[in-house]
């Protein structure tokens, strides 16, 4: 044991942890009390960081260009769209430790939302609404009901997300109503996927699902 | 279907306020004789944890408050590889809001507050300790309720939320009390962040004579230290009108029956005024009376009022989580934090069978530290050997090394002092 005259206090330490003064040459050859620590690079914050500044580049860029060369027709949209959703599928999906229920959500909002810039882009002709959208809100509904029945232990961590899904299950009719989408059969069949996929949870999971909402609404 | 838990009432402000610079996670270590074993680690932490039923939960979000949810999956012990009360990534630990690590000699358990106060740390670390021992063949003779045996039933008192337990209506109204700016220590952050920990060991029964001698008990000896050592670096030559404020947990179990091993502690302002020149002995008189007619079972209970009020109106409880935490946050930051320097908890002389105590060198007790209050001190005593650790986030180390030096040469005794170097060349 080494002694600091400075500190008046006995170290097991070259150098004083309280006044940092080198007090000895060497210690007792003793057991080691703490790790050496090492500096945890953080890898996935500077991918992320990466992906960012190439997509706002890439954007900006083409964005720049369509102005300056032709700026009636807005062919960058599709730039841009492309980027935003490179970099939500890259922090969220990908490198994110997100709820996988949370990432397809994402995920179908940032298609969505893509795809509809891409047809407003090349002249609006409805694809989108009428069926990609719903294409993909099924897919993201069946996708989370594979999930569920895979992960039987743990479905109720997906129920929060379930829920969600069933709401947005009922936008394609929303945007029928208002006239934004066309095709009534995609829109109604959506809907009625989310319906089912509701009802089918209520009947084979009463108990369970009560059981949750008790404990997510407690006051 | 699994048991789930509404969180107790102190918990609840954990889960709001926890940042990065604000981890909420403390430790409690003990330092063996002998190299710990992690197979052997493993397999008394797989049989103790489920005697735990309030610790081995994880975190589920609700609309309005969040709730635990009991754990299934395996917790595995860990080498100890990052600094004390590193965060808690719940994601990368299982679900889990503790940990249960080792490095040489030492076997350490950091929890999220939000599960338990210190008491129900120190237990849990004292089963596990006790089967660890018992699996690797020592005999251990326990006599009494000196712990928690791991083949016993949990009580239903155990896993109770005493707070609610003893609250009693009262028409004051606490949002109106007024909250007294405390003097902050002022640092520049480690960077990369982390926390640096010092311990100081000192014989505890030679310590309890000085501050006999000097008419105080050990938690007020230590906590009038603290306070002359922060006027000591801070202010001591500058004209300064502050207030020092040491928070000091109590342990609300002295006053109110309760064998819960959830939260139940409350916390108590020492604030002393400087004016000018102050001597140790005028902090010690004042930490004295204060201490003692705040630790009084009336003052406890208005405290536990206003926890448990402050939660239970209908206005607070229909406010979904999503605006009530950034609210929690802001008064924890704006209130809470803003009146104390330094945070001080004592856990005494930790109560372990005569048998175990010879496996056993010394407890160790880590406090995070948080953005205004940088630096913090926890104290635990087993075999007479009393560590006092302070742990801090910031640089400077002044006020630790203004206290431990004053320490030894106040009372004349050897102390003791290691750290994990964090921040430091080595």
């Amino acid at each position: 044991m080494n002694y600091c005259n400075h500190c008046a206090v006995s170290i097991n330490h070259v150098t004083c942890p309280l006044c940092h003064r080198k007090v000895a040459e060497s210690i007792d050859n003793e057991v080691k009390l703490y790790p050496d620590y090492m500096t945890m690079k953080k890898r996935r914050t500077f991918i992320a960081k990466v992906v960012a500044f190439l997509s706002i580049t890439m954007a900006s860029t083409c964005f720049v260009i369509n102005l300056l060369v032709n700026a009636d027709y807005l062919w960058s949209l599709y730039v841009v769209g492309g980027a935003v959703y490179l970099w939500v599928t890259m922090n969220h999906t990908l490198l994110s430790s997100a709820h996988t229920g949370a990432k397809i959500i994402l995920q179908v909002i940032s298609l969505s939302s893509v795809l509809v810039i891409m047809d407003f882009t090349s002249g609006f002709q409805r694809w989108s609404v009428n069926f990609a959208i719903p294409l993909i809100i099924i897919m993201a509904t069946l996708l989370t009901t594979i999930i569920i029945l895979k992960k039987r232990v743990h479905w109720r961590d997906y129920m929060g997300y379930t829920f969600v899904m069933f709401v947005i299950g009922f936008i394609p009719i929303g945007l029928y109503i208002s006239g934004i989408a066309t095709v009534l059969w995609t829109c109604v069949g959506t809907s009625l996927y989310a319906l089912l996929t509701l009802i089918g949870m209520l009947l084979f999971s009463y108990k369970t699902i009560k059981e949750e909402f008790i404990r997510r609404f407690h006051v | 279907m699994s048991k789930w838990y509404k969180i107790d009432n102190v918990g609840k402000v954990f889960h709001a306020v926890t940042e990065a610079s604000n981890s909420s996670v403390y430790r409690v270590s003990v330092l063996m004789k002998d190299m710990v074993d992690e197979e052997g680690l493993q397999e008394a932490l797989d049989s103790v944890i489920k005697r735990f039923p309030t610790l081995a939960v994880k975190v589920r979000k609700g609309v309005f408050w969040d709730f635990m949810e009991s754990n299934e999956e395996k917790l595995s012990v860990q080498k100890e590889t990052t600094y004390p009360c590193h965060p808690i990534n719940p994601k990368e630990n299982n679900g889990y809001l503790f940990k249960v690590l080792y490095f040489n000699k030492r076997i350490a358990v950091e929890i999220f507050h939000s599960l338990t106060d210190g008491t129900g740390a120190v237990e849990f670390l004292k089963t596990l300790i006790y089967q660890y021992l018992t699996l690797r063949g020592e005999e251990i003779a326990v006599d009494g309720d000196a712990l928690l045996f791991s083949d016993q039933v949990p009580s239903k008192y155990e896993t109770e939320d005493s707070f609610e337990k003893y609250y009693q209506k009262s028409n004051r109204n606490y949002l109106q009390d007024k909250v007294q700016r405390a003097f902050q220590i002022k640092g520049t952050p480690f960077d990369p962040k982390g926390v640096n920990v010092i311990h100081g060991v000192i014989s505890a029964s030679a310590l309890n004579n000085v501050a006999k001698r000097m008419g105080v008990s050990i938690t007020e000896f230590i906590t009038a230290l603290v306070i002359y050592a922060i006027y000591s670096e801070t202010m001591k030559y500058g004209i300064y009108k502050e207030n020092i404020s040491i928070a000091i947990p109590v342990n609300l179990r002295q006053r109110f029956p309760s064998v819960t091993l959830r939260n139940f502690f409350s916390v108590v302002n020492v604030r002393v005024d400087i004016n000018g020149d102050i001597t140790l002995e005028e902090i010690m008189k004042a930490v004295s009376e204060q201490l003692k007619s705040k630790t009084d079972k009336q003052h406890l209970q208005d405290e536990i009022n206003r926890h448990v009020q402050l939660q239970k109106s209908l206005k607070t409880r229909i406010v979904p989580l999503s605006l009530k935490y950034p609210a929690m946050r802001y008064g924890f930051t704006h209130y809470g934090e803003m009146a104390k320097t330094l945070t001080l908890t004592n856990l005494g002389n930790i109560n372990l069978p005569d048998s175990m105590k010879g496996y056993i060198e010394r407890m160790e007790v880590a406090l995070y530290p948080t953005k205004n209050s940088p630096i913090s001190c926890g104290v635990a005593t087993v075999n007479d050997q009393m560590t006092i650790t302070f742990a801090r986030s910031i640089v400077e180390s002044e006020v630790i090394k203004s206290f431990f030096s004053q320490l030894s040469r106040l009372t004349g005794l050897n102390v003791e002092v290691y750290s994990n170097n964090w921040g430091e060349t080595r």
